[in-house]
């Protein structure tokens, strides 16, 4: 193992509990379990996901979806990043930026060129960060995306292009 | 380690010739019975016995071979039968060796070596039997005759070395030191030079074993110890056990009082090992600094240079540091590098100081944490953050501040919900509080962060069984076991021996049952309905309940009764060790396990499983005292609803008796349990016998005067009706405690009730009982007891201390009827004020009834 405090790594069906744990506490947005359970159901290669770890401690989240077929519904072609979530205290540690560079090498490695993300439109610290990092907004705000949020039903659309 | 079933070579005594052909036959047998092919060796069994029924030696071998197979009551009649002609015509060497190691199989060791003894004055042969009587004696711990089988086995097979050690053994247990070091002496003496390198092992273990026994003969005695030293420094080169060596030869020099040399030892040992707090104080010892606080600050300055990431010098000197201001310097910079670290250990390393002195220590680390704790940022140092938040939490609730604990736990977790050890802490936290179902839930929340952890998986199950959620534990615990062929894990945890489930499920059904009878006592006692309907509601609920009560009493006691099995089992598993560590040349871990195996009934989990059994037989006697006077309406009818052949019924009794084979199948304990739901131990008759027999028994067998129970002992003797005992216990408990300890004034008061009042005790016994009492405490108002109308709680103020809360449960569950019982129970509400929610909770609903 390596000495950094940051640390990524696989996300497990025993652990997966700790990567739900993060998801909830950090988003507005609420996820069912079963959307947690489904990368675990076989058959999903599309689904990639990682735990970031601050010392031993996990604190940071990501999952991301490869669309690759051509009818893939209203999403664009590319990696569609589903979540990504760092616990409040422990951000500006540099671990968002790994989970967001192990999304990018997954997108690669699928030759893929675009990764997308979906913000709410009052998440004002996500865009800001989403675009420090290269993101750039695409299309129109999508009205009432979210369903079950605390937060703004609409979302804005970030792409960043490799 | 497999258990043997007696497959040794029964010699077969020689050529054919001039036998009768049973006999003939019988050879042939036992050679099948050897290759355990017990059904072929029954068969040619009974065709001697087609012939000659009365044949002792295929009587006794169709007892064994039935035994081998599993068909164990047919083997007893066998051989009963078999037993009962020896008695009348004499017996044979081979029939007396079968009967003894069906006796071994079936655990009744002392028969066993009886029946081998026989074999041998009989005219056996086989001197193979000197091994396993040897091994019998050790079970039995009978020492003299252990010491003989072993010289006569050792004289006819000097060849092994484990015959030597064996031997020696039996000498050092029968108290011939000197004979114990000549045996090994002339054996290493034989041994010289021929030793190989896979031998090597076993003689360092030996030559320490001798240096065992020589500093054991020393004593005191200057000259002898020298000799140990002597014999020390020959086998060094021989001995891998080089801790053992050190502090053997550190513990002559003390003794020696050559205290420089001890000194010097120690360091060594501290060299090797700078984290064991023992070296350090026996260095201290050594050096005569033990009272010295300067010389010892100054010692332990030192070796906390020499050895920076040892514990122990940094520890130890918080406990002796009398100056306030320097105390807190130490403590802080012990403390406050460890949160940094974020260690979650360290309130559990600073601990021993509160148990010390709660109020000095706890005050100081308060200050030094709290001041810690404000001048970090979350964001900025996140870890130090948490772990301070886990350590105040903790804090707190040692000292009870369970709102404190609480506010701080909900800190670190709104920090970092990721970590597991915040939810154990919090779900203790509430626990404390009263809050056990909340409490099982938190900590729930914690183990699915990870799935695979089996700590926390333990600890849920633990948390669910304290909330009497049975069904939840069953199902988290399921995840770690073995569940094939059963309905859950609870079959393997008793194949596990996993006594920390089987005692807390235990205490779960106790705690259920307590409830359900209160409930069915509610529903009796409540007006019956005037409607028909409300009326068959009222009638279900009364068997429903009356069915719940019955199987949480039966499981609890069956739960209790496997853990005594397991501690059988435990006293059994050591046969098989007398001679395997003989022969693995174990001499000395041998002895350990030896001396260890005479306590295992004052193991701690043993004396919890049997306090719990000892309150739900007591309840049982009580009760059945009780309904000695009423009519005992407790019984369980069965199901038989009033109309018959009534659809409606019928259909009910097919739901009843389909929810109890559900019952039975989701709580067995072993594989073909024939009474799952413990029926036989709740309707038990005799419960003050099963309890003896389960556990009390063996506990008084092996308990010393200082591990002995007196207050168990008074009450299970008061409720046997033997006074004198009780007082016994209670001048035993009087000289531990003071004749002021208020738990010695409620056994006053029960005895003087039961001397009053028992009908069942015969005058004399009370007598007897009243004149040991006297003498125990003579300023008893004795002359009161005829009087109706004294007021008995009085002799508290005067002569006792209290009462206390103890004292008044004490008074509570023995049913003291020359008090008012309604008196005492608002006695003990007004006391369980001072107590912690969670002490009040578990004794209003489960002691209180």
């Amino acid at each position: 193992m390596s000495r950094n405090v940051v640390n990524l790594d696989d996300v497990y069906s025993n652990n997966v509990g700790t990567f739900q744990k993060i998801a909830n506490t950090v988003l507005d947005v609420t996820y069912p379990d079963k959307f947690f359970q489904e990368q675990f159901d076989g058959g999903k290669e599309t689904l990639f996901a990682q735990l970031g770890y601050y010392g031993e401690v996990a604190v940071g989240a990501v999952r991301a979806q490869l669309i690759s077929n051509k009818n893939g519904g209203v999403k664009a072609t590319g990696v569609y990043i589903q979540i990504l979530a760092v616990l409040e205290n422990y951000r500006e540690k540099g671990i968002g930026s790994q989970l967001l560079k192990f999304v990018e090498e997954q997108c690669k490695a699928h030759f893929q060129h675009n990764i997308y993300v979906h913000v709410a439109v009052d998440n004002e610290k996500s865009l800001n960060w989403y675009q420090s990092k290269g993101f750039e907004q695409e299309g129109e705000v999508l009205k009432n995306y979210y369903s079950d949020t605390t937060g703004s039903p609409d979302a804005r659309v970030l792409k960043k292009h490799l | 380690m497999s258990r043997r079933k007696g497959a040794l070579p029964l010699k077969t005594n020689g050529s054919a010739i001039g036998r009768s052909k049973e006999d003939n036959n019988l050879i042939e047998a036992l050679k099948l019975y050897e290759a355990k092919t017990y059904k072929k060796s029954l068969k040619l069994v009974d065709t001697i016995l087609k012939k000659n029924s009365q044949h002792i030696d295929s009587l006794a071998l169709k007892g064994l071979n039935l035994y081998c197979t599993g068909q164990k009551e047919d083997a007893a009649s066998y051989v009963e039968k078999a037993i009962t002609r020896i008695e009348s015509s004499g017996a044979s060497p081979i029939g007396c060796h079968i009967l003894g190691i069906y006796m071994r199989n079936e655990k009744r060791y002392s028969e066993a070596a009886k029946w081998f003894q026989s074999s041998l004055d009989n005219g056996s042969t086989n001197k193979q039997i000197y091994r396993d009587l040897a091994t019998l004696y050790s079970q039995e711990h009978d020492y003299k005759n252990l010491l003989k089988s072993r010289k006569l086995y050792w004289e006819e097979f000097m060849g092994y070395r484990a015959n030597w050690t064996s031997l020696a053994i039996a000498h050092e247990l029968n108290g011939q030191l000197d004979e114990s070091a000549n045996v090994l002496t002339k054996f290493e003496e034989l041994a010289k030079g021929k030793l190989g390198e896979s031998e090597a092992y076993e003689h360092n273990e030996c030559l320490m074993y001798k240096n065992d026994v020589l500093y054991k003969a020393a004593g005191v005695d200057h000259e002898k110890l020298r000799a140990v030293l002597k014999h020390l420094d020959e086998i060094e080169t021989d001995v891998f056990d080089k801790y053992g060596w050190l502090e053997r030869r550190a513990a002559v020099f003390m003794k020696l009082n050559q205290k420089v040399d001890a000194s010097k030892v120690y360091r060594t040992l501290i060299k090797r090992n700078p984290d064991n707090f023992k070296y350090y104080r026996l260095l201290e010892i050594s050096l005569g600094v033990q009272r010295d606080a300067k010389l010892r600050l100054a010692l332990y300055k030192k070796l906390e240079s020499f050895y920076p990431r040892a514990e122990p010098p940094k520890f130890i000197p918080l406990t002796f540091i009398e100056d306030d201001t320097l105390f807190a310097k130490s403590l802080s910079s012990y403390i406050l590098p460890q949160l940094k670290r974020g260690v979650p250990a360290t309130f559990n390393n600073i601990k021993p100081l509160y148990k010390k002195n709660v109020s000095r220590y706890s005050a100081i680390a308060e200050e030094i944490v709290l001041k810690y704790f404000d001048s970090i940022s979350p964001k900025e140092t996140p870890i130090p953050y948490v772990w301070t938040c886990y350590f105040l939490c903790q804090h707190f609730l040692y000292l009870k501040s369970f709102q404190k604990a609480r506010e701080y736990i909900e800190l670190a977790l709104a920090h970092t919900p990721t970590l597991v050890e915040l939810y154990i802490l919090k779900a203790r936290v509430l626990k404390h509080t009263g809050l056990l179902a909340e409490a099982a839930e938190t900590i729930n929340e914690g183990r699915k962060l990870d799935l695979q952890d089996r700590f926390i998986n333990t600890k849920t199950v633990k948390y669910y069984l304290r909330a009497n959620m049975v069904e939840k534990a069953v199902e988290v615990v399921s995840i770690f076991t073995k569940n094939e062929g059963a309905a859950n894990g609870v079959m393997d945890l008793h194949l596990m021996e996993a006594s920390w489930f089987i005692t807390e499920q235990a205490e779960a059904y106790f705690r259920l049952y307590i409830e359900n009878k209160r409930l069915l006592h509610d529903e009796k006692s409540a007006e019956v309905p005037e409607d028909e309907d409300s009326q068959e509601t009222h009638a279900r609920r009364i068997r429903d309940l009356t069915y719940e009560t019955k199987k949480f009493g039966g499981l609890a006691l069956k739960r209790w009764d496997s853990i005594s099995k397991f501690y059988k089992q435990f006293e059994d598993d050591q046969l098989d060790f007398h001679s395997y560590c003989m022969r693995k040349g174990v001499p000395r871990a041998y002895l350990e396990m030896y001396q260890w195996g005479k306590t295992v009934y004052t193991l701690p989990m043993f004396i919890r499983a049997m306090k719990g059994a000892a309150r739900m037989y007591f309840i049982l006697n009580d009760e059945m005292e009780l309904s000695g006077r009423e009519t005992n309406d407790d019984t369980i009818e069965e199901p038989v609803s009033a109309k018959k052949g009534n659809k409606k019924s019928k259909k009910e009794a097919a739901a009843i008796k389909k929810r109890i084979e559900e019952d039975k199948k989701t709580v067995a304990a072993y594989e073909k349990d024939e009474d799952p739901l413990g029926e036989a131990f709740i309707s038990s008759k005799t419960p003050l016998q099963d309890f003896y027999s389960q556990f009390y028994g063996s506990f008084s067998k092996e308990a010393t005067e200082s591990s002995k129970d007196y207050i168990l002992d008074f009450e299970y003797h008061l409720r046997c009706g033997k006074l004198a005992l009780c007082v016994g216990a209670m001048s035993k408990y009087a000289e531990i405690y003071g004749k002021k300890d208020s738990i010695l004034g409620a056994m006053t008061l029960c005895l003087l009730d039961r001397a009053k009042l028992s009908k069942k005790i015969d005058e004399v016994t009370k007598k007897i009982a009243i004149k040991g009492l006297e003498r125990l405490l003579p300023e008893l108002p004795l002359n009161q007891l005829d009087e109706g109308s004294f007021d008995w709680l009085s002799i508290f103020p005067q002569e006792f201390e209290g009462p206390s809360l103890d004292a008044l449960l004490l008074i509570h569950r023995s049913t003291v009827e020359i008090l008012s019982a309604e008196n005492i129970k608002q006695q003990i509400i007004e006391k369980l004020r001072e107590e912690e929610p969670a002490i009040q909770s578990s004794v209003l609903n489960y002691q209180l009834n």
